[in-house]
């Protein structure tokens, strides 16, 4: 009889163990949030035409350096592109196949109202995760800004 | 003399105008891949996408950054960045094609014309021939081309683990989906 509760208790600490580890999987890895882009910090700051000349010169030092990472830009803004789900930031140092050619920041939802409003010239320094250089512009996703 | 050379340069002029006004593109083209299997169906969107489409040639030109795919699920996004497409070593895909029935759309008429294209399709390095039958809808200054096809994850290289066969599919839907404008209604505001 001893011997029976011992070995249910032995399988009722085993099974809360498993539920806990497929609970905790599910909600901490499986369902893990996105980074808070807004709160992480940056790794690199650049002057916004640093950024676009370090990826022009070498793109690959540039994508082992920059890309993936958090990084923060300061400048003055060309022009804004506001469309219905998102808000970009557009800073101009060339031309070529595809147009203007430069820096492009896609704004945070919190932040496209900042972005919006902004006039051409305007001094801002803007915080996101660079997902490259495509050739034409980088990419900088996932902004915050900041007018300065 | 000085009047042949005038009227070549202005003929000169004149044709690359024309050439510049046929090109269409827009930075913000957006690409979904979805993949459905058994267990449960994964969707990505990238809504960064650079296409370029010349009219005079039928070129059409595709420049992806894989890391601008955002994932509902982080695990995700994570495992395909380091897991299967190795954005790291590989940042960029690109597609480098033609409209082949060029004469089946006219651009000075609005409407929607199906078009065949074809072209190659460069993943984690890998460059593959892709066919694929899609539209362009032609309104004013913009161009909108959609297409959907299907990639094998075989054909990049993409090696399913067996511990997740079941949660994502061997032939992967890309959804293409364009809008453009002419060259140089894109200029500065």
């Amino acid at each position: 009889m001893k011997t029976l509760k011992k070995y249910r208790k032995i399988l009722a600490v085993m099974a809360l163990i498993s539920i806990a580890g497929a609970l905790y999987t599910w909600f901490f890895v499986y369902n893990k949030p996105h980074p808070d882009y807004e709160k992480l910090e940056a790794s690199y700051h650049f002057q916004s035409k640093k950024l676009f000349e370090e990826y022009r010169a070498d793109k690959a030092q540039a994508d082992s350096k920059c890309t993936g990472k958090m990084l923060s830009i300061e400048g003055r803004v060309d022009y804004i592109e506001s469309g219905a789900d998102q808000s970009i930031v557009v800073f101009v140092f060339d031309s070529g196949l595809f147009g203007d050619e430069g820096i492009r920041c896609t704004m945070l939802d919190n932040y496209k109202t900042i972005a919006d409003g902004l006039e051409p010239g305007a001094s801002v320094k803007i915080k996101g995760f660079c997902t490259g250089y495509n050739e034409t512009d980088v990419i900088l996703d996932k902004c915050t800004i900041q007018i300065i | 003399m000085k009047k042949t050379i005038l009227i070549l340069i202005m003929s000169l002029l004149g044709f690359s105008g024309i050439s510049q006004a046929q090109k269409y593109l827009t930075k913000t083209g957006h690409i979904r891949f979805y993949s459905e299997a058994p267990m449960e169906n994964i969707e990505a969107h990238n809504k960064q996408v650079n296409c370029a489409y010349n009219a005079a040639t039928g070129d059409l030109v595709f420049k992806v950054l894989m890391k601008s795919f955002e994932f509902e699920q982080a695990l995700m996004e994570e495992h395909f960045n380091e897991n299967y497409i190795y954005s790291d070593q590989y940042p960029n895909a690109t597609f480098k094609g033609k409209v082949t029935d060029t004469k089946a759309l006219d651009l000075s008429k609005p409407g929607t014309y199906d078009v065949d294209v074809q072209g190659d399709l460069t993943i984690k390095g890998i460059t593959k021939t892709v066919n694929t039958r899609g539209s362009f809808t032609v309104e004013r200054d913009k161009l909108t081309g959609k297409s959907v096809f299907n990639v094998n994850l075989a054909d990049y290289e993409i090696k399913i683990p067996s511990a997740v066969m079941q949660n994502i599919s061997e032939s992967i839907e890309i959804t293409v989906d364009v809008d453009m404008e002419k060259f140089e209604s894109m200029a500065k505001n």
